[in-house]
């Protein structure tokens, strides 16, 4: 399956993958979309967009166990402006897998992404790779 | 059913999340299309302790929030000091039709996300509302 599915010709209002990576990398908090115990689950992660996947980091378990069983979840990143009632959508949907290489995982701890305070036993990563980006400007 | 997914400490009483809830306009509903997840953002009003919000007509999108059961989720984030909140509302999304919920609608001033020539008017009936902190670093 490629990488990207989603068409980069950018029409009213639709950004582009390129468009969307750039706000990717440039947003520090974004939201998963997962499904557990046939409920949805939505809830904003810190994460960054390391070589075209989503990495972010959680605390050993159910809700890893939930993401880790799901064939695809949703990840989306969002910006509204209440003054001039602008702003944009991005939206990536990929298999999650916890990364357990030392390797990949020691050049993750380079990202500053550092477990939120309050919860400091977020020492599992999970990276979602992109089947799809798409991206919407709103006005 | 979804109360081991978040620990006791970061539960906001259900009071708290309307509260919450009224002092955005922006959040976003999690759906899930031919087994793929999907997150969009919308905007919302409250009244009388339902979601009221309006989507384009056409979307896949609309179909799949007026099957039986979404997840609507706000959240609020200061993302220097990663603090902040996220409220999940669930429920049935009906589709407005009577005059007078659709005139009670409009006089809330719900907005479309996307300007549309005819944007459909959906209430979301709660069956739960979850409310937790999001665990960031200490003030």
């Amino acid at each position: 399956m490629s990488a990207h599915t989603v068409s980069d010709r950018i029409s009213l209002g639709r950004l582009s993958v390129q468009e969307c990576e750039g706000l990717l990398r440039r947003t520090p908090i974004g939201r998963i979309g997962f499904t557990f115990g046939g409920v949805q689950h939505i809830l904003p992660v810190n994460y960054r967009y390391v070589d075209g996947t989503v990495v972010f980091r959680t605390a050993t378990g159910r809700k890893l166990e939930a993401i880790r069983s799901e064939e695809a979840i949703a990840f989306e990143v969002d910006r509204w402006e209440r003054e001039t009632r602008t702003g944009w959508s991005v939206l990536v949907v990929g298999r999650p897998n916890e990364v357990v290489d030392d390797e990949i995982i020691a050049g993750f701890e380079g990202l500053g992404l550092r477990p939120w305070a309050a919860a400091p036993d977020q020492n599992r990563w999970v990276r979602i790779s992109p089947n799809r980006i798409t991206g919407r400007r709103i006005d | 059913m979804t109360e081991h997914l978040k620990s006791p400490l970061e539960v906001l009483p259900e009071d708290e999340c309307w509260h919450l809830l009224s002092q955005r306009t922006v959040g976003r509903l999690a759906v899930v299309i031919n087994n793929t997840p999907d997150i969009f953002p919308v905007n919302f009003k409250v009244w009388k302790q339902a979601i009221f919000l309006q989507t384009a007509p056409g979307l896949k999108l609309a179909a799949a929030v007026l099957n039986p059961s979404v997840a609507f989720e706000v959240d609020a984030v200061d993302e220097q000091r990663e603090v902040g909140w996220s409220v999940v509302v669930r429920g049935t999304a009906i589709e407005l039709e009577r005059l007078d919920e659709l005139l009670l609608a409009d006089d809330l001033g719900v907005r479309p996300w996307a300007a549309g020539v005819k944007n459909r008017y959906l209430k979301i009936e709660p069956t739960s509302v979850t409310g937790r902190l999001l665990p960031g670093r200490p003030l």
